[in-house]
This record gives structure tokens, C-alpha cells and sequence, in this order.
């Protein structure tokens, strides 16, 4: 699955889950198994418990409501016994009456009870996943760029998706759950040995049966369900690649021969699906199998009792209610503790995130008001991976108002040295100074604020054009945006958009053509106007035109400021003040036009062949 | 298959309902021996007989469960497995006008997610959506027919079930469709800001994005918990039901067991109905409400289905070309219909064995034009004839086969290099291949491939670099030996000196195959022996290099953007 479908579809589908059938139950549970098992269980889970702070009241008194909402479920079934033994048999009328209102009064306290507990719990849990939430996303602010570039982005969006849902629903039913069942399982055998020991030996051996079944069925089913996801995937990113590439399959006519193969591994997803799901389905109907066969030795049973030792027919009618279901809350408890271990390991990755370590450092304390925009960089060292050097001692010196062309092959390095300008990334060694102070020691966000960067694929976010261009700016007046606008050379496209200057744009900016995008980009510099500039000449997917348009634009820009350029256009190169030609991460030529070419070395070779 | 499901859940539910009865009948022939003073032995064997009895009919019940089960993921699987293949067999001669306006990725959102839904919901109405409107109805029978008065308790206790299932519906679409808005407007948000982190930083706006990001959090937390709420009420509620049903069952059959009407064991069954009774009166709502939500991807699979052909063969086709020549006669072309002309009134011809070439901005229409020549559009007006026919009237497949494209975007396919090539040609040999590789300047980097030409391509052909993705697409399709080749700027990841090469020995190597190029750069169509200016959907130029640079002002003007370029 390609990024871009991430959101639509990998998203969890949270009313699925919360009003699913018994189908999606199997399903939820069978896709928890394959989640990966919890490193540290009962830290991870106490760190969880940390965001319940404020809610510890409200957590133990719905915990509480839930146990007295169960015991007055398990008290109403016991009542059967004295409701059939002293009044219904002995024909007590009136005490009868007096007993049913007793017993509709407890169902609605025990109604009242789970509901409001219900509601405190989805709101605690609502309340600690969001600040788990917003936790996460003020971290991730502050981590350096290279987190980014090394984690992939469908694995951070899971952090915020799939991860926290599952702790979500682990404090809202989970937790509370494991109680209830424990309790309901205890006070169950309790009372039906309250009832009758003997009848309760009987029923109790049903639950080493149910053990092993759900064992047995629990270990088969991960290894087809992980054999049967597989086969899923590979049928969708099958489908997905040739869709993608319907243009080609349609050229080159080979829809029968796509289609041949595309049934082929359908049909493997067909046939490992249906022993998986099977498998994964069998769990409910078998327990209530062996729930039943044992319910019925129990019923024989209960009828020897009942002729040879005169067992009470009101105790048998509360006992085998009891027996009918008492196998339900063991069932449940294994469940609770696999989606349990999804939570936490969810909750694990999530502070894993967390415990990153940030880009900011206490030590930078210079904040200068303004730079004026001597860059010097002195041997400067640097690797993505220690495996391979990007950058071999660079030095440059770059004075106020100069402007530096980058040239080379693609993948020499020339961005890079964006990354390390910004510090987005740390130097290996050598320093970098602005007016002579080191970069390493200057207030990261005041160093940013600095300089104005034009990438080629710079984002733009879903807001108004207008507030794209005062993103670095928000106090920025709207005759401030146009100004800015008409210098980038964008008012005019902006002014025929739908809605002008508040024209939303949605999806980044993807109704917009690469050109005007870069335009917006460039607005967005000139409206925070800093005295240093990286840009990135590079327009694929434009017309001559805009081209032009956006060439000018940045001459307009640079003016008066320090400045560098990847450039890809000999003229704007021509004009600028130095040349670099990396290579291999090195300096390998530099110098103006007249000098490079002279020297005949690469640039001859390369100013040739642009 | 569905059929026996249905059959066989049915047999279970049979199974189901009747435990209750025979519970009854051996607590009252228990009560009865006590009362009456009656043998012990006798008792002890009808006990022994009932019981075994039970046993047998709990074995027989979760045997046919799970043959049921089975049966049920069986024919699910099938449902989804033939939707599955007929949307996609469908896809695949949608023609790329459908294909456009349905959007990829929403197909490929069709194609999967929907198809799961659709196989979720089609299993649980096999399971459950028979299983408890025949287990409701089968409680209710026997329920009667042990005692019709006491019976009469259940109609009370389905009216405010009804209610409750009415506002559970109500409540549960609408208020889930604002949780997943709010949702997604959180993934969005996230999204944007991940994929921008860069911009984000440079602007140093990380305090105030989390600022936005914490009251999105808040606010999607407060939705989603009222939505929660909302629906919190609805168990409370149905077990309040359940409990006053048992109240009333006890109330009135202790009445009636007063009056001599009714005995205990049919008490307790009828205890045990209750719970029957309106779990599945729940499951049944379960269904409908997955219903309503699966309909959406029920309409949306059979969109693709139902949608007509936008290219169609004719019938008896011609499938003999006379010549390879290209010819457009007064085309007019727009993607949608009623949109705007993307061409409008383009003539040309390109001659067999001829390089033509068109050369006109982003948006001129030039990839359009091309899209025609191999039908992948139908014009609007005029006519596209290749080799003197209408391509309307040839074999679609032999159209292709004479007509090779290399696309604009690079497609490759993740398997070996050799399989992508044999796209062109299955039966291509290999001294086809070779010739291929070598025209297209990519024999020496296939060579140093780790496993040659049959390394397996990544995703999208992710470990080749632009340039590699677009040789080898040429490559493909030389591998055709087609009679009209067609460039779509394909070889603008090219350097200067491959690309020059690669046209060189394309004239070599297959000299009879009419070539159309389209092109940004001067450089590219210089040597072209007919090159075309397009601007706007119109030809406004046409001659040859020499001829349009001297007289054609556009040609003259974007020769200049590209001057020092074109001059060194």
C-alpha cells in the first residue's frame, strides 16, 4: 500500500470495532494475535497509568460501579432460588410481588450503574489517548529531521492511528473488562458452590477442556491467519501496481494475460483465506459446544441430585443459569488480555517515539537579532550512515549579499548542504559559522528563521492560499500576502483561482500545477524576507513560461542577500558570484564562468551537456 | 454452498431452541416423582435418557456450527473471490476515460477494502442475519406451545426492543460518520505536517502547529467519546429489558403456576427463551446496521461492474495494416465529456518510416495526441487512421501490437527485467532482446545488474534510477518490432550524449518503424524530419528545424528559453 492510500485505508475503522459482530470480534482478535508481544509489560503499562493521573478518582469508582453492576447481575440469578423455593412453590402470592419489585429495582440500579460507568470510562479514556496524542505530536516537533527520513512516514501515522485506538479502547472496555470477568468468574463458582459443591465439580471440568480448545485453535490459528494476510497483501498490491500501471497493461494489450495471473493468486487468497478465517471462526461455536455438552451432565446430574438427595428445584433453576453461562467471562478473559498486549505494544512503540531524544539543546543560547550573512564552512565532514561519507572536508567562505551556484551530478551532495545549513542534520566534523559564530551555539529556531528555503517539492498545506503565504508570518497583513505575491510573480494565477487569495487548498496544494506551487513557495520567502537563502532551481513538470516566471522571481529574491543556489541553468549560474563543482561529496572545482570553463575540467564538461 | 449454510445453521438453531424444552420436561418429571412419591429408579433412567439426550443433540449442534462455519467462510471467500476477478477482469477493459474518472486509487480502494466489507457482510447474513430471525421465531413457537399465556410476556418485551434497535440505527450511522470526519481530518493534519517537516521547521512554526494539533486532538476526542456515550446506553438498556422480561415471566408464571396453569420447569425454559429471544433480536440489528454501512461499497464494486466499455471493438474487425503511417483527419479530443476541448481540429501525417516530432509546453495537448494514435481514447471528432485505417475499425489487439508506446512516467512492474520486457513480446528471443537493450543504451547497466536481466525490479522500479526506468521502457517497447513507435518525452532523464545515441541507433536498427517524439527541449526534435509546434490544443506551426527557426516566432521564442543549451 502506497503512502498516499495510508489514510483512507489503513486508518482503523473504529465503528467497525465498536459495533462489531461476532465475524469482526474473530476478525480484531485473530489480526491482535499476529501483533508483536509487548517488550515490557509492566513498565510500559505503568507509564500508561501515568496519563490516568487525573482521572485515578473517576477510574476506581467506575471500576467499582462495573463490580457492583456485576454482583447485583450474579445476586438476581441467585434469587431465582428463594424466588421459586419460598414463594412460587409454597404459593406465596404477595410475597412473590413484593420479591419481583425487589428484582426489577435491582436491574434498573444495576442498569444505572454500567451506564454511567460506561460513560466515565469513555471519557477517561477519551482524555488520556488525547493527551497521549498531543504528547506525541508536540515530540515529534521537536525531533531532528533525520528521524523523519529514517522512520517511514506509514509507520509514524500508525503511531496516531492504530496504535493509540488500541489503547483508547484498552482503558475504555479492556481494563474495566479484566476485572468484571475475573469477578464474574469468581463470584460464578462462588455461588454455584453456595448452591451445590457437587453439581459445581461437574460444570468445572469444562474448563480444562475449554483451555486446551482455545489453545489448540489460538496456535493454528496464526499461522494461516498470518499465511492468509500474506496472500491478501499480495493480491492487493498485485491489483494496485497494474491499476497503476492500466496505461501500460492497455498500450502493451496484455489484459487476458494481467487477468490470468491476477485469478491465480485470488485463488490461492481464496482457498488459504477460508481455512484461515475458518480456523479463526471456530473459537465460538466450539466453546459453546463444550459449554453445552457439559451443561448437560450438569442437567443429568442435577436431576440424581434433586431425586436422591432432594437438591431444591429453585437452587437448580439458579445453578444452571449460572452453568450456562459461566464458561462466557473465562472466554472473554482470554480475549481481554490479547487486545491487552496489542494495547500495550501500541502503547510501547508510542513512547518509544517519545523517548526520542530532541534536536534542542540547552547550550544554543545565541539569539542575534539579525545576521547579516557571512557564512563560512570549515571542513566539514559528513555521513547519513557511517558506511559512507556524503561530504569530505568542504570549506567555503561566503561573504554578505555573495551568491553561490552548487553544481554537479545528482546525488553528489548538493542537498546536503541544505540539511546541515539548517541543522537538520549534525555535522561529523569541521564547523560551520554565521557571522562568525558557530552554528552548533546559535538558538536553532532563530538560525531557521534566518533562512528562506525554495525547494523543489516544498509543501504547502490545506489552508488558504493566503495563509500558505503567511505560514512563516501569521501576522502578516493581507496587503503584505499580495505584495509578496505580485514580487513571486503569483498574484495573477492566485486571482483567477476560485476563491482568490482565500481559495482553500486541499490536498497540499494538488489541484495546483508544479509551477505555481514553486510560485506560492517563493511568496513565502519573500513575504518573511531573510537575509539568507538556499534555493533549488530545479522545475521538472513546468512549462517554458512559468519557468521563466520562476527564474525571475528568484533573481528579484536574492537580491542583496547571501544566497545558495543548486542551479541547473547556465544563465543563472553565470551570474552568480562563485561556483562550486561537487563531486563525489568533494569540492572538486571552484571559481566564476570565465575560470571554470578555462580550467576545462568537469564544469567544461558538464556546461556542455546542460 | 449458501443454501447449505443457510440449511445448516438453521439444523443448529433447532438444536438451540430445543435444550430449553427438554430442560423443562425432565425438571417437571423430577418434580412430579417427588411430589407423587414416585420410583426413584424410573426417574434415575428418564433422567439418564433425557440427559444423554442433551449430550448427543450439544455434539450434534456444534458439529453442524461448524460445518455451517465452514461452509459459510466458503461461500463468502467465493462471493468476494468472483467479485473480485469480475471487477477487476472488468478494470481491464474499462478504457483509461473510466479509468480517469474513477480514479486509480479509488479503484484500488474498490478492489480491496470494499470487496472485504462486502465479504464480511455477505458472511454474517449467512450466519447470522437467517440464523436469528429463524431462532427468534423458533423460541417464540416452542415457547407457545409449552405455554401460550405465559408466552404472551414476550410481545410486551419486544416493543421497547424495537425501540431500542430503532434508535440504535439512528444514532450509530450519523454519529460514526462525524467520528470518522473528525478522524480524518486528524490523519490530514498529521499527514501534511510529517510531510513537511522541513517547511515546518524552517519557518519555525512547531509551537504553533502543536497548538492546532492539541485542540484538533481535544476536539476528536470529545466527538468520539459523545458518539460513545450516545451509543453506551443501548446495552444498559437491552439488558434493563431482558431483566424486567424475567421479572415479568416470573411474576405471571408464579401466578399462573398458583392457579395451577404452569410448572416450574416450564418457567425456567421460558427464562432461558428471554435470553434467546433478544440476543437474536440484537444480532438481527447488527446486520442491518453492517448493512447500511456495506452498502456504500456494495454501489460503489457495482459501479465498476456496470460501467460500460468506454473503447469497443468493433465487430469483424480489421486486423491487416497496408502501411505505417499515422494519420489525424480534423481531430477534436476532450478527457470528459462536455469538458474542454483538449485538441481541437488537428490534421496531420506521419509518414512511414519518418521521424515526426511534436513540440509544445506542459499542456499544450501533446501527450494527448498521443494517447489517440493507439485508441486509448476515442476521439471526439474527426478520425485517427493507422496504416490507412480508422483505428475504430481495427483489431484492438493488432492496433497494439503494431503501435509501441514508451510513456511518459516510466511504468515498470515489480518482477525480473526480463519479464517486464517480454511485455512487448512473449515469445521474443534471445537475439530480439539483445537488439533491443543495445538500441535502447541499456544493455551495459542491465549487464551490471546484480543478476543481470533477471534481477527482480522493487516497487515501481525503485532501484533503477530515472534514466534506467526510461531505457528500459524503450527497450520494452522496441522488443514489439512495432510498426509506429511512439515517444512521449521518454528520454527526458536521459543525458545529452545516450539520448543522441539512442535516436542514432533506433534509425539503425529498426529503420522501417515510423517514430513520433514529443518533446520540450529543441534538441530533442532537431533532427526530426517533420516537426510540429502545439500550443493550446492547436498544430500553429509546422516545417522542419531549419525551416520553423528562421520563420516561427513561438519556435523562435522557446528556442531562445533553451538557447545557450541548444547553441553548445
Amino acid at each position: 500500500m502506497s503512502n498516499n492510500d495510508y489514510r483512507k485505508t489503513d486508518a482503523p475503522d473504529m465503528s467497525q470495532r465498536m459495533m462489531g459482530g461476532g465475524g469482526n470480534m474473530a476478525r480484531q482478535r485473530a489480526a491482535n494475535l499476529l501483533a508483536e508481544k509487548p517488550k515490557d509489560m509492566k513498565g510500559t503499562i505503568k507509564r500508561i497509568f501515568t496519563y490516568l493521573k487525573g482521572s485515578k478518582v473517576g477510574m476506581t469508582t467506575a471500576i467499582i460501579l462495573l463490580l457492583v453492576h456485576t454482583g447485583l447481575d450474579l445476586l438476581t440469578t441467585y434469587l431465582l432460588k428463594p424466588i421459586v423455593n419460598d414463594y412460587i412453590i409454597p404459593k406465596n402470592y404477595q410475597g412473590l410481588v413484593k420479591i419481583c419489585v425487589t428484582l426489577a429495582l435491582l436491574y434498573v440500579i444495576s442498569g444505572v450503574f454500567q451506564y454511567i460507568s460506561n460513560k466515565m470510562l469513555i471519557r477517561i479514556s477519551q482524555t488520556a489517548t488525547h493527551s497521549m496524542r498531543s504528547e506525541l505530536f508536540t515530540k515529534l516537533q521537536t525531533l531532528p529531521v533525520s528521524y523523519f527520513d529514517r522512520n517511514h512516514f506509514g509507520d509514524i501515522m500508525s503511531r496516531f492511528t492504530n496504535d493509540l485506538e488500541n489503547v483508547a479502547l484498552a482503558l475504555k472496555d479492556t481494563l474495566a473488562k479484566l476485572f468484571q470477568c475475573v469477578f464474574n468468574t469468581v463470584g460464578t463458582i462462588g455461588l454455584m458452590l453456595w448452591i451445590s459443591p457437587r453439581l459445581t465439580v461437574v460444570s468445572l471440568f469444562s474448563i480444562p477442556v475449554i483451555y486446551v480448545v482455545t489453545g489448540f485453535i489460538t496456535k493454528h490459528t496464526k499461522k494461516y491467519y498470518r499465511r492468509y494476510q500474506a496472500d491478501l497483501a499480495t493480491v492487493n498490491s498485485y491489483a494496485e501496481e497494474r491499476i497503476s500501471g492500466q496505461y501500460v497493461v492497455t498500450a502493451f494489450d496484455r489484459g487476458e494475460k494481467v487477468c490470468g495471473e491476477f485469478a491465480d493468486y485470488a485463488e490461492t487468497l481464496r482457498k488459504n483465506g477460508i481455512k484461515a478465517q475458518f480456523i479463526s471462526s471456530i473459537t465460538m461455536p466450539a466453546l459453546k459446544g463444550v459449554n453445552n455438552i457439559f451443561y448437560g451432565f450438569t442437567v443429568m446430574y442435577a436431576g440424581i441430585l434433586a431425586l436422591t438427595r432432594g437438591l431444591d428445584l429453585g437452587g437448580i433453576s439458579a445453578f444452571l443459569k449460572y452453568a450456562k453461562k459461566f464458561a462466557n467471562p473465562i472466554n472473554e478473559i482470554s480475549h481481554q488480555i490479547i487486545a491487552i498486549q496489542a494495547a500495550v505494544a501500541g502503547a510501547e512503540r508510542v513512547f518509544m517515539a517519545l523517548d526520542t531524544e530532541s534536536e534542542y539543546r540547552d547550550s544554543e543560547v545565541l539569539k542575534p537579532d539579525t545576521f547579516r550573512g557571512d557564512i563560512s564552512i570549515q571542513n566539514v565532514d559528513f555521513s547519513y550512515t557511517p558506511e559512507r561519507k556524503i561530504l569530505k572536508n568542504i570549506s567555503v567562505d561566503v561573504k554578505q549579499g555573495q551568491h553561490i551556484a552548487l553544481v554537479g551530478p545528482t546525488g553528489a551532495g548538493k542537498t546536503t548542504i541544505v540539511n546541515l545549513l539548517m541543522r537538520f542534520y549534525e555535522l561529523d566534523s569541521g564547523r560551520i559559522t554565521i557571522d562568525g559564530n558557530d552554528i552548533a551555539d546559535i538558538d536553532r529556531k532563530t538560525l531557521r528563521r534566518n533562512f528562506g528555503i525554495v525547494l523543489q517539492d516544498t509543501s504547502l498545506f490545506t489552508m488558504s492560499v493566503a495563509d500558505n503565504i503567511r505560514f512563516g508570518k501569521p501576522e502578516a497583513t493581507m496587503e503584505e500576502v499580495v505584495a509578496a505575491a505580485k514580487l513571486a510573480g503569483a498574484d495573477r494565477f492566485i486571482r483567477q483561482l476560485e476563491n482568490g487569495y482565500e481559495t482553500i487548498l486541499s490536498e497540499g496544494g494538488g489541484t495546483l500545477s508544479g509551477g505555481q506551487r514553486q510560485l506560492l513557495n517563493i511568496a513565502r520567502a519573500f513575504l518573511i524576507d531573510p537575509p539568507m537563502l538556499i534555493l533549488d532551481e530545479a522545475t521538472s513538470n513546468v512549462d517554458t513560461r512559468t519557468e521563466l516566471q520562476i527564474q525571475s522571481a528568484m533573481k528579484t529574491l536574492m537580491k542583496g542577500k547571501t544566497a545558495f543556489l543548486i542551479a541547473h541553468r547556465l544563465s543563472t549560474i553565470r551570474d552568480c558570484d562563485m561556483i562550486l563543482v561537487i563531486d563525489g561529496g568533494e569540492i572538486v572545482e571552484r571559481g566564476n564562468q570565465e575560470e571554470l570553463v578555462a580550467m576545462d575540467g568537469l564544469y567544461a564538461k558538464l556546461y556542455k551537456g546542460i | 454452498m449458501a443454501l447449505l449454510t443457510v440449511a445448516l445453521m438453521c439444523g443448529e438453531v433447532l438444536v438451540e431452541t430445543h435444550l430449553p424444552k427438554i430442560l423443562a420436561q425432565i425438571i417437571d418429571y423430577v418434580t412430579a416423582i417427588t411430589d407423587t412419591g414416585g420410583s426413584t429408579a424410573d426417574g434415575l433412567s428418564y433422567i439418564y435418557k433425557m440427559g444423554a439426550l442433551m449430550v448427543i443433540l450439544a455434539l450434534v449442534g456444534v458439529t453442524v456450527h461448524l460445518v455451517a462455519n465452514y461452509a459459510s467462510q466458503k461461500a463468502s471467500f467465493g462471493l468476494a473471490h468472483n467479485l473480485r476477478i469480475a471487477a477487476f477482469d472488468k478494470i481491464q477493459v474499462l478504457g483509461l476515460k473510466n479509468i480517469d474518472r474513477l480514479t486509480t486509487t479509488s479503484l484500488v480502494v474498490r478492489l480491496t477494502n470494499d470487496i472485504s466489507s462486502v465479504q464480511n457482510l455477505f458472511r454474517q447474513i449467512l450466519g447470522l442475519g437467517l440464523r436469528a430471525p429463524f431462532m427468534f421465531i423458533n423460541s417464540i413457537i416452542i415457547a407457545s406451545t409449552l405455554n401460550k399465556k405465559l408466552s404472551l410476556v414476550f410481545l410486551y418485551a419486544i416493543i421497547p426492543m424495537i425501540f431500542t434497535i430503532v434508535y440504535r440505527m439512528n444514532t450509530s450511522l450519523p454519529v460514526f460518520k462525524r467520528v470518522q470526519k473528525a478522524l480524518d481530518g486528524l490523519n490530514d493534519f498529521v499527514r501534511e505536517n510529517l510531510l513537511g517537516i522541513r517547511v515546518v521547521k524552517n519557518y519555525t512554526k512547531e509551537q504553533a502547529q502543536t497548538e492546532a494539533f492539541d485542540e484538533i486532538s481535544g476536539s476528536y476526542a470529545d466527538i468520539t467519546a459523545d458518539a460513545n456515550v450516545k451509543l453506551a446506553i443501548i446495552q444498559p438498556l437491552m439488558q434493563l429489558i431482558m431483566g424486567f422480561t424475567t421479572v415479568g415471566v416470573i411474576w405471571y408464571g408464579g401466578y399462573l403456576y398458583m392457579h395451577e396453569e404452569v410448572t416450574i420447569g416450564i418457567i425456567t425454559a421460558l427464562i432461558t427463551y428471554i435470553t434467546q429471544i433478544l440476543m437474536s433480536f440484537r444480532m438481527m440489528s447488527n446486520v442491518i446496521v453492517n448493512y447500511s454501512r456495506t452498502k456504500v461499497s456494495i454501489d460503489r464494486i457495482n459501479e465498476i461492474i456496470d460501467t460500460d466499455s468506454a473503447v469497443k471493438e468493433k465487430k469483424n474487425p480489421v486486423t491487416e495494416l497496408a502501411d505505417s503511417s499515422v494519420e489525424f483527419k480534423n481531430v477534436t479530443f476532450g478527457y470528459t465529456d462536455g469538458g474542454d476541448d483538449v485538441l481541437s481540429d488537428v490534421s496531420f501525417t506521419a509518414k512511414e518510416g519518418e521521424v515526426t516530432a511534436f513540440l509544445g509546453g506542459t499542456g499544450s495537448g501533446k501527450s494527448t495526441l498521443l494517447h489517440l494514435i493507439p485508441r486509448m481514447y476515442d476521439v471526439t471528432e474527426g478520425e485517427v487512421k493507422v496504416g490507412g485505417e480508422n483505428v475504430k475499425d481495427l483489431s484492438l489487439s493488432v492496433l497494439r501490437k503494431e503501435v509501441a508506446v514508451v510513456p511518459q512516467f516510466s511504468t515498470l512492474f515489480s518482477e525480473t527485467v526480463r519479464a517486464n520486457l517480454l511485455w512487448g513480446n512473449e515469445n521474443a528471443d534471445e537475439e530480439q532482446i539483445k537488439k533491443a537493450l543495445h538500441t535502447a543504451c541499456a544493455d551495459e547497466f542491465v549487464e551490471n545488474l546484480s543478476d543481470g536481466i533477471d534481477t527482480f525490479l522493487a516497487r515501481g522500479g525503485k532501484n533503477l534510477s530515472g534514466g534506467q526506468k526510461q531505457r528500459l521502457c524503450i527497450a520494452r517497447a522496441l522488443i514489439k518490432e512495432p510498426k509506429i513507435l511512439l515517444l512521449d518525452d521518454s528520454l527526458s532523464a536521459v543525458d545529452t550524449k545516450t539520448d543522441a545515441l539512442i535516436r542514432e541507433r533506433l534509425a539503425k536498427n529498426y529503420p522501417d518503424t515510423t517514430t513520433v517524439i514529443i518533446a520540450q527541449r529543441i534538441k530533442s526534435v532537431k533532427n526530426a524530419d517533420k516537426i510540429y509546434v502545439i500550443d493550446g490544443g492547436k498544430i500553429v506551426a509546422e516545417g522542419t528545424h531549419k525551416t520553423l527557426s528562421q520563420s516561427n516566432e513561438i519556435y523562435k521564442e522557446i528556442m531562445d528559453s533553451q538557447k545557450e543549451a541548444a547553441d553548445e
